[in-house]
């Protein structure tokens, strides 16, 4: 199969599977758990339908891609903050400890996202201009702080005893590995330079298939059924502990407010 | 290419991250970390002895004794920094115990639990400074440096148990 050959094939599942998501959402009622990425994948329809219709080098399809691309990172950012809040949708009580990991979460993703956007690369093969350079370093970066901001998310909350659902599982993960191909898509364009900009995309689009067509077959209403919270200990005996540690609770709020010599 | 393979490594190392998170956050529920009994023996009074553990009067009374060698000093220190270690493990282990235990109460409650996640971070920042503060004391100790001083990290648990034993008294005795 020719680059082209192969190249337009991926451009078709890609197609195919945003709209068999987008047709599954709606037709299993998740679109109403997962209304941005619902959205996402309803745009995602006519964004993967234009560029098959313009000749890359019109200026129509530099505006349009240049007014598509700017919406899609906003869907991504909306997106991670849609998956925060579905993490946090059976735990009440994690709130305001969730509020504050989101925000240590965030302050290490900007951290690294910028950490990422300092090192100038000068590749000897040609450049794409210098417009599309700095819409191909936001990209780069959002979706860095968007990869990292999930890792720290789920570091940070895994030490609480928490359970996620199926459907939250699998989102973190394929979003992570979306955004991480992204990411690294971007960068090996920008090492490496426009010589190697079809090979890029054509492996980025496979990333891409195999993470639409994951979150095709794994997301199910099956996946949104609540976490059993076992505990290991009788009703009894955990009402009596937890009564016991609503204690020690309140021991340590004296503690704190008096001074630990 | 060696910034190509470096790059492919690190993406792939936190794929491989997220994925042993959302593994770990999948399992089938979490069995409760401290039990009913284990509250009623909070007690700091196993941790007494690391208040006068590296007490400098002991040291001051080896030199005084004769036959006294830099050797015989070096190797008390050495032995109680040891032992001083296993205490802190043993400190380190029962907050995470606590910590664990008031974060089962937080996940488990109906409404926000604000109050909570702050002291408990709190409390947590506090012992990992005072922790972090102690490694670099020791270090300093053994090379005759400094004394540590440890009534601090005992002192929270201290507390801890008299209030709870004030606030819960009838609980305690029932779940022995």
């Amino acid at each position: 199969m020719s680059g082209g050959a192969l190249s337009s094939s991926l451009q078709f599942l890609l197609l195919l599977g945003s709209t068999l998501i987008a047709l599954k959402l709606y037709s299993t009622g998740l679109r109403r758990q997962y209304q941005i990425f619902f959205a996402y994948f309803v745009f995602r329809v006519p964004n993967s339908l234009w560029p098959l219709f313009l000749s890359v080098h019109s200026k129509v399809y530099f505006y349009t891609f240049v007014f598509c691309e700017p919406v899609v990172l906003i869907f991504y950012i909306l997106l991670v903050r849609e998956l925060y809040r579905l993490v946090l949708k059976d735990y009440s009580g994690l709130q305001t400890a969730g509020r504050y990991i989101m925000y240590l979460s965030l302050a290490g993703a900007v951290a690294v996202s910028i950490l990422t956007l300092i090192p100038k690369f000068t590749p000897t093969t040609p450049q794409i201009s210098q417009g599309l350079g700095v819409l191909a370093a936001t990209e780069r970066g959002v979706e860095t702080a968007l990869a990292v901001f999930i890792l720290l998310l789920l570091a940070l909350l895994s030490r609480y005893p928490i359970q996620l659902r199926r459907n939250v599982r699998v989102q973190a993960t394929v979003y992570s590995v979306f955004f991480l191909s992204s990411t690294m898509a971007v960068l090996v364009r920008s090492v490496l330079g426009l010589g190697s900009i079809d090979a890029v995309n054509v492996a980025y689009s496979i990333v891409s298939v195999i993470s639409i067509f994951a979150w095709l077959f794994m997301l199910s209403p099956a996946g949104e059924t609540a976490p059993q919270r076992r505990t290991g200990a009788g009703a009894e005996h955990e009402e009596r502990l937890l009564m016991q540690l609503e204690g020690l609770n309140a021991a340590l709020l004296r503690v704190s407010r008096q001074k630990v010599g | 290419m060696i910034l190509l393979t470096a790059i492919a490594t690190v993406v792939l190392a936190l794929i491989a991250a997220t994925v042993i998170l959302v593994r770990k956050m999948g399992g089938n529920g979490h069995s409760l970390p401290v039990t009913a009994e284990w509250i009623s023996d909070l007690s700091t009074e196993q941790y007494r002895p690391m208040l006068r553990l590296l007490d400098t009067t002991d040291i001051q009374f080896l030199r005084s004794q004769p036959g006294y060698t830099r050797q015989m000093e070096s190797q008390l220190r050495r032995q109680r920094v040891q032992v001083f270690r296993g205490y802190l493990r043993a400190l380190t282990a029962d907050f995470q115990r606590v910590s664990t235990a008031l974060k089962i109460v937080m996940t488990h409650s109906e409404k926000d639990r604000g109050d909570l996640a702050s002291v408990l971070m709190h409390q947590q920042l506090l012992f990992i400074c005072g922790t972090l503060s102690l490694q670099c004391r020791l270090i300093l100790y053994r090379w005759g440096l400094g004394t540590v001083d440890v009534t601090g990290l005992v002192r929270i648990f201290d507390r801890m148990r008299a209030e709870l034993c004030t606030l819960v008294p009838s609980a305690l005795p029932s779940a022995a």
